[in-house]
């Protein structure tokens, strides 16, 4: 009897277990299907981020380069979405993250692209590793992560409105050619020197081909797009972000970049920065060499950086060994004073009878007055003119 | 021939002409222009203080002499070594030379001079002076440390020194050029007007007692540096205060002397009247004085010095202490390895905060 319980038991068990769409791991058009051990291992994270958050997680993969807006909504027409989910969906080229509006409260810009950075791996030529196996467990244990560091915190403050709109980044993430006027390979390379830039000099760079944008549309789409895809490092979030919009048939004419700037690249590329920038990359923009432009534009920044920085390392140096000589100067002067004691008189202050001066003649008269003008020198690194995007973040910049 | 006048611009020094649309003269070199009642008035008051100093209102003659010295008791010592004279009563015996540290031999019986007009007595002793050369080597970082342990004094005296008290009245007529500067931006020019003043003032002023010392033996900075003295305690001389001092004997003349007293005077004179000017200028310069003295008087004085001799790595320090007030003063070696050491801890704790500094530097210059 016992054993018939157990049984019974354990059969229901597991029929809640499968019946459970708790997530969508095989939901990949063609073979390329995840083995059974890992659906199994991935299944198992799933239910727990369940059982503790309430919330599905859910997976749609394919190496092939598809249309990734049809991907998520054939999988909605087939299977629904549930109350509470968070969905990541990648082909070859780009990735999408969904979630429901019940846990948006949780969600941080910025979160979409830490996640792709932990599930993602790419080789040594840059092209993204979309191994199933290693995707789907990376992901799901990410997640997991995710959900026991964020679900409990309930202080973190609330996403900006406009960061599920346009929630649609390549996965390449420095490099978005929505233009698709680099190669594969082109962006695969840039993309990984874009990223080591951004790691060494903890600010990202980035780089936006887009194509049939109105030029008065420029400021406010780089700076949307800078913000809504959660761009920048660090609490002002340090980053530049270079946007080349190219007609229809893929050629470009002046006056279609612009450079957004955020953080410490506002002062970093001032206007007359961007504009040596400007006349550096676009005569590669106009020859169509795209891949060029923003490998000079990576090495400008640079340069400036490195510039920038040493004249700063040097005004460092400089002021320390100043104050430091200045400070020793004046102490051991000081001190060589306490030993001198005996001089001549100069004059007999002390002597003056009280009340004795009496003026009897005086006069202050204004003789003439020069006046000197003195141009001011702006300085070589100029200023930069900054303003607020729509999300309220302060950006510089400029176009050419 | 009209009375043909001619004005130096102050500005140029170009010769400046009268300018009928404004009823100015302007300089036609550079411009400048002035009311005639200013050039007028400079003019006067140039001539008036381009003149030379008149200094010779001291009386010079004195009058007191040592009536009958040897019966007062007073006798002269000569050194044999530096040919210092020093005063003394005739129960002081053997000493050694205040100056040069000798044994003083020869006594000779005091051969008159003159008799001073005052003295101020010793207030301090000997002990007291012993003291106050510990205090004057204390907290000296830069002493070498060896210096206050090894130091030994030689001798300690206390001596009258000879000094004239210079009084006078002081007419005094004092040019002073001005600036006031005024900066602002406009555009992307910064202006800087500087206004030039010319300021006059013209009074007098009395100063009273004013030492000088009249002793050769004695370095005129030196006792300078022990200065003030309060004349209110001063005495007419007795020669009872001698016993157990010794007295210098003057050897320069108020004459000799007179050169850096009128220097002294014409200072202060300057100073005094710049006090009268107000505030508001950014710079004031003495352009020219005129100083005159009238009713320049001065009195002979026998005023109270320890003094202290001291020999150290061959070289030799001498300190003076004020008898009356206690002011020591002498000029101490310095060590330099504890100059360098005291310069490398400095840089020490100014690199940190001009480290700080710094950050504040290149962050205003962006």
């Amino acid at each position: 009897m016992k054993k018939i319980i157990t049984i019974l038991i354990s059969i229901m068990i597991a029929l809640t277990m499968t019946v459970a769409p708790v997530f969508a791991i095989d939901h990949i058009p063609g073979n390329d299907t995840v083995s059974s051990a890992t659906k199994e291992y991935v299944e198992g994270i799933a239910q727990d981020i369940k059982d503790e958050h309430g919330v599905e997680v859910i997976l749609l993969l394919t190496d092939e380069d598809v249309s990734i807006n049809s991907l998520v909504e054939d999988y909605e027409n087939e299977n629904g979405l549930p109350k509470s989910y968070f969905l990541l969906a990648i082909t070859s080229q780009y990735y999408r993250f969904d979630w429901s509006s019940n846990i948006e409260m949780m969600v941080q810009k910025g979160d979409d692209s830490m996640i792709i950075g932990d599930v993602v791996r790419y080789d040594n030529d840059g092209n993204p590793i979309l191994d199933p196996d290693t995707v789907a467990e990376n992901y799901f244990l990410c997640m997991k992560q995710y959900f026991d560091d964020n679900m409990s915190a309930e202080t973190r403050e609330p996403i900006d409105q406009t960061a599920t709109t346009s929630n649609y980044t390549s996965t390449f993430r420095y490099i978005q050619d929505q233009a698709e006027v680099l190669t594969k390979n082109e962006r695969a390379d840039l993309n990984n020197a874009f990223k080591e830039f951004a790691a060494n000099k903890e600010m990202d760079l980035v780089v936006v081909f887009t194509s049939g944008l109105d030029p008065s549309q420029r400021q406010s789409y780089a700076d949307d797009f800078f913000d809504d895809n959660g761009y920048g490092v660090g609490e002002d979030r340090d980053g530049a972000l270079l946007l080349v919009n190219v007609k229809a048939d893929g050629s470009y004419s002046e006056g279609n970049a612009w450079i957004s700037t955020s953080g410490a690249m506002i002062d970093l590329l001032s206007d007359e920065r961007i504009s040596e920038i400007g006349s550096e990359i676009t005569p590669m923009l106009v020859a169509g060499q795209y891949a060029q432009a923003a490998e000079a534009y990576k090495d400008k920044v640079s340069n400036y950086l490195v510039a920038t920085t040493a004249k700063s390392i040097g005004i460092k140096v400089l002021v320390t060994l100043l104050v430091a000589i200045g400070i020793a100067f004046l102490y051991t002067t000081t001190l060589k004073g306490q030993l001198k004691s005996v001089q001549d008189a100069y004059e007999a202050n002390d002597y003056v009878v009280d009340n004795s001066m009496k003026i009897t003649n005086q006069y202050d008269h204004f003789l003439y007055a020069d006046v000197v003008s003195v141009k001011i020198e702006k300085e070589d690194k100029g200023g930069s003119s900054t303003h607020t995007s729509s999300s309220g973040n302060t950006h510089g910049g400029g176009g050419f | 021939m009209s009375d043909m006048q001619q004005y130096k611009c102050p500005s140029c020094g170009g010769t400046v002409e009268f300018d009928a649309s404004s009823q100015k003269l302007k300089c036609p070199y550079c411009e400048t222009e002035f009311d005639i009642e200013t050039i007028e008035a400079q003019k006067n008051m140039a001539r008036k203080v381009s003149t030379k100093d008149e200094m010779d209102g001291w009386n010079t003659t004195m009058d007191s002499q040592w009536e009958n010295p040897a019966e007062d008791g007073v006798v002269s010592y000569i050194c044999k070594s530096c040919g210092g004279e020093v005063i003394g009563d005739e129960n002081l015996g053997s000493t050694s030379c205040p100056f040069c540290g000798n044994n003083i031999v020869i006594q000779n019986k005091f051969s008159g001079g003159l008799k001073p007009d005052l003295v101020i007595p010793f207030k301090l002793d000997k002990a007291q002076a012993k003291e106050a050369l510990k205090k004057h080597l204390k907290g000296k970082k830069l002493l070498p440390r060896l210096f206050s342990k090894e130091n030994h004094i030689d001798e300690i005296k206390g001596i009258y020194v000879p000094f004239w008290l210079f009084d006078a009245k002081v007419d005094g007529a004092v040019k002073y050029s001005a600036t006031k500067i005024r900066m602002w931006t406009s555009g992307d020019y910064e202006y800087t007007e500087t206004s030039h003043y010319d300021i006059y003032r013209e009074g007098s002023i009395a100063f009273e007692d004013i030492p000088v010392d009249a002793s050769s033996k004695m370095a005129n900075d030196l006792m300078d540096s022990i200065e003030p003295f309060d004349f209110s305690q001063a005495v007419d001389f007795n020669t009872a205060f001698l016993a157990g001092y010794l007295a210098d004997k003057y050897d320069e003349t108020i004459e000799y002397n007179l050169p850096r007293i009128n220097l002294r005077v014409k200072h202060s004179t300057e100073s005094a009247f710049s006090n009268t000017i107000d505030g508001r200028y950014d710079t004031v310069i003495t352009d020219d004085s005129h100083i005159q003295l009238k009713e320049g008087n001065a009195r002979y004085a026998l005023l109270p010095v320890w003094l202290l001799n001291t020999t150290w790595k061959g070289e030799k320090y001498v300190f003076a202490m004020n008898g009356q007030t206690g002011k020591f003063v002498g000029n101490l070696p310095m060590d330099k390895g504890l100059f360098w050491k005291y310069w490398f801890i400095a840089m020490a704790v100014g690199a940190p905060i001009g480290f700080g500094l710094s950050y504040i530097v290149s962050w205003l210059i962006g």
